[in-house]
């Protein structure tokens, strides 16, 4: 069987786990932490199975009160990739099958009776309750035929986040907090002082999700290399400020997206904000970030994945430095076969760029020239005015 | 050809906007006023300094008057290294309320300043005032609390005399600390260019610590508004020439005002 559309933007196929794909993660201390000796606080994993691929990548909060958030980071990674694991040997694939969804946060009250009714008039609602109380629409919109299927992410998503907390009271159990640490955490819960976002994405056969508690970037790159965010984004997280494992009802902060209809991306990208902070604001340029995926993805076509990502450890430290210092995790899953045509539509489509940038430049110098004559033709024949007039 | 992934020259300097609201009503005449465009004037020689040796954020400086009406002294933000700072006039009512919705009209990525491709910090706010609103203020003031820049923006309030409403200061400002109160032209003078220099010191680098938010999101840095408050403490306590000048509530110093001459 081969579910198949010859242009379809993504790659399409059954049986799309391919272990020949490209997967990888890493995670790389920032360079404000390593002055003071701080631990890398992102996380990242990543898993290349028969049946599975995986990329998890988790960022752990950088303020003084999030004493372990490296702890918390790791802890949320683990949990989620055996959580993932189960929850694809155990959730029938034809749930997914011919589905596709995209789910932002859910609203504080998820009823669909009254979630429409706005608070109060929107004309006196403060930018942020307005942009909260669009989100909440878009939530009711995005769920209303996918109830079945919300219901059983939410179930994933309260799994994974009571295992998390499970693990991070064990590990204040085993590793009592100091005296320093306690004074930092203050009178704050458990769970802040483990802080963390954490976003996966998840390959198999037949279908493949997504989802994103926080901040950071899950880009999918399509066959001719355009570039989304197949997980709506969270109007909560702002500049410095994150949804997180860490919230009251974290559970409802999980965003989420779907796909089983055999469309596959060729190449997903996560990245923790450290990354997507050096290239700029990523919703007024994203062409900054796409940028250095799409030069990412010309790599590995040329010069090969090893290198490639011998050249990516190294330069990390690099954009950390000289970008946003913070800590730096990247995770991606990439299918060249499936790429190969787009970048080299990409290569002609910069030629031609390249090309139309040299005649406009030859045509702005000819403007220029033909101005400079017609000045020279009106001052020659000024002076044979004058000339005559004399005359 | 695709670019090289692994080139610096990508990375780009997001811009940090410092902002100047100031109330110019009748009552900032003579001194006052002469005194306060001298000291920003002087103080954004050091911002555009800072801003040019910075590698995290370039300063754009934005001044938005305030009397019978708001006005902003250039419709976009300006280069600091390069900012040309016009001459305030004092005159008129104090439009405090008019002043915050035209602040609110602009922090904002889609029709205000904050849409620089290169990407933006959060802002610094420096509001200067010696008197009290004459417009109905507290609506406004409500609304822009709910503007996702202005709650992330160091907001420090400079209570030119004892007669400045600091507990309006405070509620614009969000904390009474973040409210300096001067008592004459020379602190006055002293004071812009450390509230200046501070506030973009503090939010135009990256990586700090601290905070909470109101709909309980989770600040994964620090609160640049509390370093801001306690970098100025530090410079007032540390700095004799200082001494006299109040940070928080005003009553260590209150009825000292001397506004006579310069």
């Amino acid at each position: 069987m081969f579910w198949g559309f010859r242009h379809a933007p993504c790659f399409i196929g059954l049986n799309m786990v391919n272990k020949e794909a490209i997967v990888f993660a890493i995670s790389k201390v920032g360079a404000s932490h390593l002055p003071k000796g701080v631990p890398c606080q992102d996380y990242s994993l990543m898993v290349n199975d028969e049946d599975i691929q995986m990329i998890v990548v988790c960022d752990g909060h950088g303020s003084k009160t999030y004493v372990r958030s490296d702890v918390g980071s790791r802890l949320a990674a683990e949990i989620t990739k055996e959580n993932l694991i189960e929850f694809v040997n155990n959730t029938p694939p034809v749930l997914f099958k011919n589905r596709k969804g995209a789910v932002t946060s859910r609203p504080e009250w998820d009823d669909p009776m009254w979630g429409s009714a706005p608070e109060k008039p929107i004309e006196e609602m403060t930018e942020e309750e307005y942009m909260n109380y669009e989100q909440n629409q878009a939530f009711f919109y995005q769920v209303k035929d996918i109830r079945d299927i919300d219901s059983v992410f939410k179930f994933l998503f309260e799994e994974i986040n009571a295992k998390w907390v499970e693990a991070i009271r064990k590990d204040s159990e085993d590793r009592p907090f100091t005296d320093e640490e306690k004074e930092a955490l203050g009178n704050h819960r458990l769970e802040k002082a483990y802080g963390s976002t954490l976003m996966a994405f998840v390959k198999t056969p037949y279908y493949w999700f997504a989802f994103h508690i926080g901040d950071g970037r899950l880009i999918t790159v399509d066959r001719h290399l355009d570039m989304v965010q197949p997980v709506p984004w969270d109007c909560n997280c702002f500049q410095n400020y994150t949804t997180s494992l860490c919230n009251t009802n974290p559970v409802r902060l999980f965003r989420y997206a779907f796909d089983g209809t055999g469309c596959f991306p060729a190449a997903i990208f996560c990245c923790s904000d450290g990354i997507e902070d050096s290239y700029g604001d990523y919703e007024l340029n994203p062409q900054s970030l796409h940028g250095f995926y799409q030069g990412l993805l010309d790599q590995f076509v040329k010069v090969g994945e090893e290198t490639t990502l011998k050249k990516l450890e190294n330069f990390l430290p690099v954009l950390s430095e000289k970008g946003s210092r913070d800590d730096m995790s990247l995770a991606g899953i990439i299918n060249l076969d499936a790429l190969q045509d787009g970048l080299e539509e990409q290569e002609i489509r910069d030629e031609i760029n390249k090309v139309e940038s040299q005649l406009r430049d030859l045509q702005r110098q000819e403007n220029e020239i033909k101005a400079r004559i017609d000045e020279a033709y009106t001052k020659e024949k000024a002076l044979w005015k004058s000339k005559s007039n004399n005359q | 050809m695709a670019n090289d992934p692994f080139a610096v020259e990508a990375i780009t300097r997001r811009v940090m906007p410092l902002i100047f609201m100031v109330d110019t009503s009748g009552s900032m005449g003579g001194a006052k006023i002469a005194a306060l465009n001298t000291a920003v004037r002087e103080s954004l020689n050091e911002v555009g300094e800072i801003s040019k040796n910075n590698s995290d954020a370039q300063i754009k400086v934005g001044a938005l008057e305030f009397s019978s009406d708001a006005q902003w002294m250039y419709p976009q933000l300006e280069d600091s290294e390069s900012f040309k700072w016009q001459d305030l006039q004092a005159g008129g009512l104090t439009s405090f309320g008019a002043a915050i919705n035209e602040l609110n009209n602009k922090l904002s990525q889609s029709h205000g300043f904050m849409s620089e491709p290169s990407g933006m910090r959060a802002p610094a706010i420096i509001l200067l005032s010696d008197g009290e609103p004459t417009d109905e203020y507290k609506h406004a003031l409500e609304k822009i609390k709910g503007n996702n820049w202005f709650k992330i923006a160091v907001k420090v309030a400079i209570a030119i005399g004892d007669d400045a409403n600091k507990d309006i200061l405070a509620e614009f400002t969000g904390n009474i600390e973040a409210v300096i109160t001067v008592h004459n032209i020379d602190q006055l003078k002293k004071i812009i260019r450390v509230v200046s220099v501070t506030s973009s010191m503090v939010t135009s680098r990256s990586t700090p610590v601290g905070g909470s938010t109101s709909n309980g999101t989770t600040p994964v840095v620090a609160d640049p508004q509390t370093q801001a408050i306690d970098g100025i403490q530090g410079t007032i306590d540390s700095n004799p020439t200082l001494t006299g000048v109040d940070q928080g509530p005003s009553t260590t110093n209150a009825g000292t005002d001397d506004w006579s001459g310069w």
